[in-house]
């Protein structure tokens, strides 16, 4: 009596799994379909439909077929679909492992294709954007979309109530340390402290490069964290930490993250990304004012510089069509849209220097200190191990930054590890 | 002409037992044995999935055990957390068991509490753990560290001041120090598993043993040591096994909570094989650690069965037709 | 004599049992206390606001501010010190982030009296009732899209059980019951893959499935459950089926039957508890698998409860309140199980373990 039962539903399961495996999908003979990856989530992915209205005008034969591809796991997508042969055409790539994708030969060189384009100017476009993740051995595998530049936001309401100067470009990290002083201070009596000055350490590299440093050396075959550009820079970070006490500690802020202190009205200055604003900020930012400063200076100016791209596969099978679909995501009028949606800095000069994004009414006020920051923005190096050796660097000066070992130990170490990698990568 | 008809029939039921380990045939060859030769090749290889092979002898196990700190560390991390985590859950379970094979009232409740853990999904209980270690608002900590234990104090005369056990716990998952033994105090919140199987063994022990040992004058802790412990060594001795194989499959708990951090201290093994294979697509190193995690594995079970001929007892057990 | 000597040992014996017992059951119940301390903890913070989960030191009851609706203005109710006294007031909410004072309106009783004050905000202290916050459930489900990822799970973990019990079953019968040249050299063989880490094959098989385009599908995670089912499955099946008589089997012979009448008529009946453990295991190992979901699949719309709870960490690291709600949701189908047929599983783990 069960048997027959169990049977049943076996078999239905398996009819129901066969066909959700097998949907395939009906197209009219003659139209061309594309496929392109974003990571953008599955609710906010209208936005790019309604733009692509516009797209099938000029382009009547082409439909887009958008897939939603969580960040982390994008580059993975990538790389195993395209060695499972069933690759996307066009994918929104990142800064952060655009370098991997290049080098393993993922994406489309775009150079032959702007040469027969007249109407396509890459000098519109910011040249760190196209030098940090467009260009990969002097080729051009995927077009900057748009630019993430680090600034420091501030809680104004806090500056004015304990009347410090806001901050602005005569600041070096001296003041940066004077004025955070002012504002770490513990609200309940208990002896900790409750509202800290800035929390430092989300961009380390920051410090070493504006302190005349760098991670690697100029062609990339060293890491110099072993030098005292580097390891003082990272020092005088810690310290902000262990010795001065103008931060929180990863204790303090172990798994309610500093994003969230800063969000809650706890710290004074936070060094975050042009995106954080309205992605981020603008929702969540309830108590307070808030604005934007640039980086305070060293030794000179830096300041990380990442963003997004749009690249061709290149063993996807409509490359051409493909190319127009990058070259409207990256056309002026999406740049405007996307500006004004989501507030993020378009990599066109034109665009980002219009009313598109200088003049948004949104917060933060101060939008021309990310644009003039772009031009000392510095990218993060340009390794194909690049991932695994930031995740080797980062594990080692998490020892600094909780104060157990100095940050020269911890930089001779890192770079000894780092070079390793960047050895044996190098074969 | 007797002899003809013989093979004819074994010939039927050979084909007929071919047919019915089909299944089994096709997946070892397919998944298992295929693919342990693949292995073998791409382990001396570097490979990235998507471009060809390139050979390179055995680069990838020289580096791994010479040159790669991230690899020893693996080892170090796994095998630290084996010798501590292993012995303390088979006390652990056993104990349990022991106290559970007391026909105590209310038995069925008190096994079911101490099984949940172990049948709950990785990711959901390394999250709880997660919050539960928190250094500010977990619960771990705040038993530890929050001043309300009542101690009788000596200031201007008698008084009772509220202190806290520990002054400064400590900070768990971010703490390089305290992340591994973190581990290893969720590891004993799964005794459960293992209680289990003590629980069978145990009911397994003829009471006449016991009652001849009284009969003796033996003290409870002489029929421990001399009744119980040898009755239940085979299964102490499968819990050893599947001990020591399971804390090289720890996996979940390490992505979820701390990557490997901090500082490496969480780096299992298993870890940082998905992370060279699956995060930085190395898939020639990767294979080769996982070779030499056979070996080793390998290795530790041998000596495990060797060292069993003089600790396990086996009563002699009637098994089906051969 | 005799008799004296016996009672007294009796009575001797009974006060020791009952320290032991006593010992015992201190034990047993404080260890069920700290087995199930992390679940309490977990179901209390799933149901707290998201700021009352950062309060230190941490409340153990889940607590709202006692809030009242009045004119279509919320107002929360505070009690301040006056002097000597202590003044309960109402205060509308959410407050003014700009300024550091608020209007408040004394309380006379349980309305809202006419008298009006400005105090510090900083004066005022929530008072709070027990009240816990249901709505977490249904918002972090929302962002968890739990019934779909609830429908890829249920489809990956039966398919792979029915795959497992019907290969298996019939594997396990082959060496047990058949005799065929290489059977046992072949079982021998089978039992030294028990032992194999999954690691040393799970590359080249990701390489296969990948290559024949399964990324991104469920096909990875079910379609070798059908072929050798699960070698520790096949073990314990067919050291199972070697107690059931072969008489039986015989008997089945002489009624007729061939070799699959045997196995569907004899076997299979008998082999009930077996099987069952089987179905268990399976479905506990499948539900609960991590790893394979997170190698193979990527499109979020084709995620497990295991992805969507780790995705959802992801996003939402510091929504603990949330993130523990959706914990305790992804736990209830495993715990409702489990109480149903823990029979079945106890029974199991006896099977696997004290016959393996």
């Amino acid at each position: 009596m069960k048997r027959p039962i169990a049977i049943l539903l076996a078999c239905s399961f398996l009819l129901s799994f066969i066909f959700a495996g097998c949907a395939k999908k009906e197209t009219e003979p003659g139209v061309i379909v594309l496929r392109m990856t974003v990571w953008d989530k599955q609710e906010d992915l209208d936005f790019y439909k309604e733009a692509l209205k516009e797209f099938y005008k000029t382009h009547p034969n082409v439909r887009v077929e958008i897939e939603s591809v969580p960040w982390v796991r994008m580059f993975d997508k990538l790389l195993v679909s395209t060695a499972g042969g069933r690759c996307p055409d066009v994918s929104r790539i990142s800064s952060v492992w655009f370098t991997p994708c290049a080098a393993k030969g993922l994406l489309e060189d775009l150079g032959p294709y702007m040469e027969n384009d007249p109407t396509f100017d890459i000098n519109d476009f910011y040249k760190p954007a196209v030098d940090g993740w467009g260009r990969y051995k002097g080729k051009v595998y995927a077009i900057p979309g748009d630019v993430d530049i680090y600034a420091m936001y501030y809680n104004k309401t806090m500056f004015d109530k304990y009347n410090v100067p806001y901050p602005d470009e005569t600041w070096t990290w001296d003041t940066f340390l004077k004025n955070a002083k002012k504002l770490s201070k513990c609200l309940d009596g208990d002896g900790k402290l409750e509202q800290w000055g800035c929390v430092p350490d989300q961009w380390w590299q920051d410090y070493i490069w504006q302190n005349g440093g760098d991670i690697l050396n100029k062609d990339n075959t060293r890491c110099i964290l072993d030098q005292p550009e580097a390891y003082e820079a990272l020092q005088w970070m810690s310290d902000l930490r262990t010795k001065h006490h103008v931060a929180p500690t990863a204790a303090d802020a172990a798994d309610i993250g500093p994003q969230k202190l800063f969000t809650n009205g706890q710290i004074g200055m936070y060094i975050s990304g042009s995106w954080a604003a309205g992605l981020i900020f603008n929702k969540e930012i309830t108590t307070f004012d808030y604005d934007v400063a640039p980086l305070p200076k060293g030794k000179k100016r830096a300041s990380f510089i990442g963003g997004a791209c749009w690249g061709v596969l290149k063993r996807g099978k409509h490359k051409k069509e493909a190319w127009e679909l990058v070259k409207f995501m990256t056309s002026p009028d999406m740049q405007r849209h996307f500006a004004e949606q989501k507030q993020i800095i378009p990599s066109r000069k034109s665009v980002a220097e219009s009313g598109a994004y200088l003049y948004l009414k949104e917060k933060p006020r101060n939008k021309q200190a990310f644009i003039d920051a772009i031009e000392y923005g510095h990218p993060l190096p340009k390794v194909e191990c690049s991932q695994e050796m930031n995740y080797i660097i980062a594990n080692e000066i998490t020892l600094a930054i909780l104060g157990k070992k100095t940050s020269k130990e911890c930089c001779e170490k890192a770079a000894k590890y780092a070079n390793q990698i960047l050895m044996y990568n190098r074969e | 002409m007797g002899k003809a008809k013989m093979s004819k029939i074994a010939r039927k039921e050979a084909i007929e037992g071919y047919l019915c380990i089909a299944p089994w045939l096709i997946g070892f060859t397919c998944f298992t044995l295929g693919p342990m030769l693949f292995s073998i090749y791409i382990s001396m290889c570097d490979w990235d999935i998507i471009n060809a092979p390139k050979f390179v002898g055995f680069a990838n196990y020289q580096q791994a055990l010479l040159h790669d700190f991230r690899f020893i560390q693996s080892l170090k991390v796994t095998i630290t957390y084996a010798i501590f985590a292993l012995p303390m859950g088979l006390a652990g379970s056993l104990l349990v068991a022991l106290l559970l094979n007391q026909n105590v009232k209310g038995m069925t409740w008190f096994r079911t509490i101490f099984y949940i853990p172990a049948v709950l999904p990785g990711i959901a209980v390394a999250m709880v753990w997660r919050w539960i270690f928190n250094p500010e608002n977990g619960i771990l900590n705040v038993f530890l560290g929050s001043k309300i234990w009542p101690m009788i104090g000596f200031h201007n005369g008698l008084s009772i001041e509220k202190v806290a056990l520990v002054n400064q716990p400590p900070a768990w998952l971010a703490d390089p120090q305290w992340a591994l033994p973190a581990f290893i105090l969720m590891s004993l919140w799964g005794v459960g598993g293992g209680m289990i199987i003590y629980l069978a063994g145990l009911q397994g022990i003829p009471t006449q043993l016991y009652e001849a040992a009284e009969i003796d004058g033996a003290n409870p802790v002489q029929k421990f040591i001399k009744i119980t412990l040898p009755m239940i060594s085979p299964t102490i001795f499968f819990n050893l096994v599947m001990g020591v194989i399971g804390s090289f499959q720890v996996f979940t708990s390490s992505f979820v909570m701390t990557q490997g951090g901090p500082a490496y201290a969480t780096l299992f093994y298993l870890l940082y094989l998905y992370q060279k294979a699956f995060q930085y697509f190395q898939m020639g190193y990767a294979a080769a650690m996982a070779w030499i995690l056979f070996i080793i594995i390998l290795i530790c079970t041998l000596l495990i069965f060797k060292s069993s001929s003089t600790w396990v007892y086996y009563e002699a057990e009637v098994k089906g037709r051969k | 004599m005799a008799t004296v000597v016996r009672e007294e040992k009796i009575r001797k014996k009974s006060t020791s049992k009952r320290i032991a017992n006593f010992i015992t059951y201190t034990l047993l119940i404080s260890g069920s206390f700290l087995i199930l301390i992390p679940f309490y903890w977990m179901v209390s913070s799933s149901l707290k606001e998201a700021s009352q989960i950062f309060k230190s030191p941490p409340e153990w009851l889940p607590t709202q501010q006692v809030k009242m609706k009045i004119d279509g203005k919320e107002y929360g109710v505070f009690t301040m010190s006056q002097g000597e006294d202590v003044l309960k007031v109402a205060g509308v909410i959410p407050m003014d982030p700009a300024s550091e004072t608020t209007a408040v309106r004394v309380m006379e009783g349980e309305t809202i009296g006419a008298k009006e004050l400005t105090v510090t905000k900083t004066a005022l202290t929530e008072v709070r009732k027990v009240s816990p916050v249901w709505d977490n459930y249904p918002e972090a489900l929302k962002f968890m899209n739990f019934l779909g990822c609830l429908k890829n799970t249920c489809i990956i973990t039966f398919v792979c059980m029915v795959g497992q019990i019907l290969s298996a079953s019939i594997v396990a019968f082959g060496f047990a019951r058949m005799r065929f040249p290489g059977r046992d050299i072949l079982f021998i063989v089978l039992l030294s893959t028990i032992m194999l880490p999954p690691q040393v094959t799970l590359i080249p098989i990701f390489k296969i499935f990948t290559s024949i385009g399964w990324y991104d599908t469920f096909y990875p995670l079910t379609v070798p459950a059908f072929f050798g089912g699960g070698v520790f499955f096949i073990f314990l099946l067919r050291q199972y089926y070697m107690t059931i008589p072969i008489e039986m089997d015989e008997a089945a012979k002489i009624d007729g039957a061939g070799t699959f009448g045997t196995f569907t008529k004899v076997i299979l009946p008998q082999a009930k508890p077996a099987l069952a453990t089987v179905a268990i295991f399976s479905f506990m190992a499948h539900w609960n698998d991590f790893l394979g979901p997170l190698i193979y699949l990527s499109d979020p719309t084709k995620r497990t409860l295991a992805l969507a709870l780790w995705s959802f960490q992801g996003e939402h690291a510091t929504d603990w309140h949330l993130l523990m709600a959706a914990a305790t949701v992804v736990m209830l189908p495993l715990l409702t199980l489990f109480f149903c047929a823990q029979k079945y599983f106890i029974q199991g783990v006896v099977i696997s373990g004290v016959k393996g």
